[in-house]
């Protein structure tokens, strides 16, 4: 196979054994990879009534036909399974080194099943694989764990591990990779720490064998050549990366700021991009062979800011900004940075952490919740609390035990829904949905619940890329978002960046076509798809992660966003919006072709070629 | 008539001395000025490709400024 790896390594937890499988081609060409290949093997191995935390279900590593190959930014893995915070699905997408090595090491996927007796971690070194004792590893944070393992396995080795949340089946836990890279949503850290599997590491030099290597070049030239040219007039990727967005969305009146009660922060020119590289950037970093390289390597200086702020590592950006920022009503950068490295090493989803904070804030401040049963007080821009919280998070001490849970479960103990930002019981992220209706359509039907990378129609909606709309228009919205969701689906099955896929290899001016991604994808695979039939394959996986949620036992009653997007903003520029799913949710299920409950038809389940799945 | 700009992102490097916290600063449109006119005399790359707020809401490059508006121009590049 070409792109591919063709094979598998199936990993049983429980008996302790590691089989090698191929992948059947017309599988991979038909489901492509990825996110794709993931939902596949989930729906036909798992039970989607499955308790996500018992061995039952089945943690999948997923890399893409462009992941190491010469595609810009063909170096993404997804990390999909069943989530315990939603009962819905989990795709988590990470990039850094982990998902390139990954695939030389000769596998497009990981299959983990069971449960472990012990704990341990794989190590993969050129399809040779083995399961070792990670006993000495256990109750250790991520960045110990990443140097423990190369320094007993090779130091090129790229270590994927869980940190003490994961271990603790913190319901918001993630999975980091290269220390400062995460597979953050969804609880999927916490999935793999019910399997007492503490890392995975991996090496090699197995590239994939391309179909037609100088064709996918010449290709690549060009959407390179493009990037370049933008870097050259000065990118605000390559200098800011994505802190730059907090000016954007606070003059848009969207910018998350106490618990989303209101869209506008005073402090947000204290947390934005230019802040964030005047004081703390050390350099850019960035993904494996990335022509971007917008990473943000910084450092919070103990003789600057104070010891208790004081460490160093990657970011934070925007989401992070937002959500343990301004959503916390916390205007200091350097708190926000020190909250952010810990994140990474306890292993920590900053996006639910924050926010499951700043609704306990909001709890705190209008005495819901007591001083005495937080165990001290939490009120809004309390950076203190704040760090103290993030800790306690992980090892479920005292008042974390209640945060691990997320902030659905907080929210509703308490009789306040609305305190809860969440769709599907997952955190939003920082785009408030009252002024972008495209968004908070997104966020009731993602398979994930609340999600921007499930397709982020803020690009056109905020952003202006290719077109601008206005993000207060309920018109087109429905057909915007579900294009939105397979172009987001194209690249995560393909194993691309967003950040260059969607404006590199999609023709963004005329409707975000994927146009030089399908083709990259043939000349890589030798599969002959045009950009419709890649649009299809992409209804084809988005339509099979809605399957796995309807025989979860979700449908359109689920299909909703939390009661605060239905309070009228009380300031700023969008004053007096709300956001009016009903206004939405019937013409998105026409264009999905579900019927009125929000179930795929088997007419459209034939149609995709998926007719096996009804 | 004075409207406020603000430049953000990579479009701060054109922000004149006079600017506040917010990469804001006054000036001085002619009268019915469209925001096509006032984009075209800033000092910015090509135009074609950045994104604007007139306070804060989606507007129009043919939209008439009036006294006391706030535009807000920046890279179209997306976020996260």
């Amino acid at each position: 196979m070409y792109g591919w790896q063709g094979r598998l390594l199936r990993v049983n937890l429980t008996q302790g054994t590691i089989l090698e499988e191929s992948i059947a081609e017309e599988d991979a060409r038909k489901y492509l990879g990825g996110r794709g290949l993931g939902i596949k093997y989930l729906l036909d191995e798992v039970d989607p009534k499955v308790d996500p935390l018992s061995p039952q279900n089945l943690l999948i590593f997923a890399t893409g036909p462009l992941t190491s190959t010469p595609a810009p930014t063909g170096n993404r893995y997804m990390v999909v399974t069943k989530s315990p915070l939603t009962g819905a699905l989990a795709r988590s997408n990470s990039g850094g080194i982990f998902p390139t090595m990954m695939k030389r090491s000769g596998y497009d996927l990981f299959l983990f099943e069971g449960r472990s007796a012990k704990p341990v971690y794989l190590y993969v070194d050129e399809r040779k694989a083995e399961l070792r004792d990670a006993a000495h590893l256990w109750g250790r944070r991520t960045h110990e764990v990443d140097a423990a393992i190369k320094a007993e396995t090779r130091d090129d080795a790229s270590v994927a591990c869980i940190g003490p949340a994961g271990e603790n089946l913190v319901l918001i836990a993630g999975i980091i990779n290269d220390c400062h890279r995460a597979a953050a949503r969804s609880g999927v850290g916490a999935v793999m720490g019910s399997k007492n599997l503490k890392a995975v590491a991996v090496r090699g030099g197995l590239k994939p064998e391309l179909y037609d290597e100088e064709a996918m070049r010449e290709v690549v030239r060009e959407a390179v050549g493009q990037l370049a040219a933008d870097i050259k007039k000065g990118s605000t990727m390559r200098i800011y990366g994505t802190s730059y967005v907090p000016d954007v969305t606070n003059a848009a009146g969207v910018l998350p700021t106490f618990n989303f009660q209101l869209g506008q922060f005073d402090g947000a020119h204290k947390i934005n991009g230019p802040t964030l590289k005047d004081n703390f950037l050390i350099r850019n970093g960035g993904c494996y062979a990335c022509p971007l390289a917008c990473a943000r390597i910084t450092e919070v200086k103990a003789e600057v800011h104070g010891a208790k702020f004081a460490g160093k590592g990657e970011g934070p950006e925007y989401e992070t900004i937002g959500s343990l920022g301004s959503a916390c009503g916390i205007d200091n950068m350097a708190a926000i940075a020190k909250a952010n490295y810990l994140c990474n090493e306890l292993g920590l989803d900053t996006i639910s952490t924050g926010l499951t904070i700043a609704c306990a804030m909001e709890m705190y401040t209008k005495g819901i919740l007591t001083e005495a049963e937080i165990g001290r007080p939490l009120p809004f821009g309390d950076a203190d609390g704040l760090l103290e919280m993030v800790e306690r998070t992980a090892y479920r001490q005292g008042f974390g035990d209640e945060l691990a849970q997320g902030s659905w479960r907080l929210a509703r103990q308490a009789g306040h829904p609305e305190m809860s930002i969440t769709a599907k019981k997952h955190e939003f992220p920082s785009y408030d949905a009252r002024g972008l209706k495209g968004m908070g359509l997104l966020y009731a039907t993602s398979n994930i619940g609340a999600s921007h990378m499930m397709g982020d129609t803020a690009y056109t909606e905020l952003f202006g890329v290719g077109k601008k709309v206005d993000g207060l228009t309920y018109d087109g919205k429905a057909d915007l978002v579900k294009h939105f969701q397979d172009i987001f689906a194209i690249i995560d099955s393909l194993g691309m960046c967003v950040f260059v896929a969607l404006r590199y290899t999609l023709d963004t001016a005329n409707g975000y076509i994927p146009t030089r991604i399908t083709e990259m994808f043939n000349h890589a695979t030798g599969s002959n798809y045009t950009p419709e039939t890649m649009l299809q394959a992409a209804d084809r996986v988005y339509t099979l992660e809605r399957l796995f949620l309807t025989k979860a036992g979700f449908s359109r009653a689920d299909d909703t966003v939390t009661p605060r997007m239905a309070e009228p903003m009380p300031a700023g520029p969008i004053q007096g919006e709300v956001f009016d799913l009903s206004r939405l949710l019937d013409d998105y299920y026409v264009a999905r072709g579900w019927d009125a409950n929000g179930i795929p038809t088997q007419e459209k389940l034939r149609a995709l070629g998926i007719g096996q799945y009804a | 008539m004075q409207i406020t700009i603000r430049l953000l992102a990579s479009y701060r490097p054109y922000l004149p001395e006079a600017h506040d916290a917010h990469g804001g600063f006054a000036y001085e449109a002619a009268p019915a000025a469209t925001v096509r006119e006032v984009l075209h005399s800033l000092p910015i790359p090509p135009t074609d490709r950045c994104t604007f707020f007139v306070n804060g809401l989606h507007g129009r490059r043919d939209q008439v400024l009036q006294a006391g508006d706030v535009l807000t121009v920046f890279p179209a590049v997306g976020g996260g």
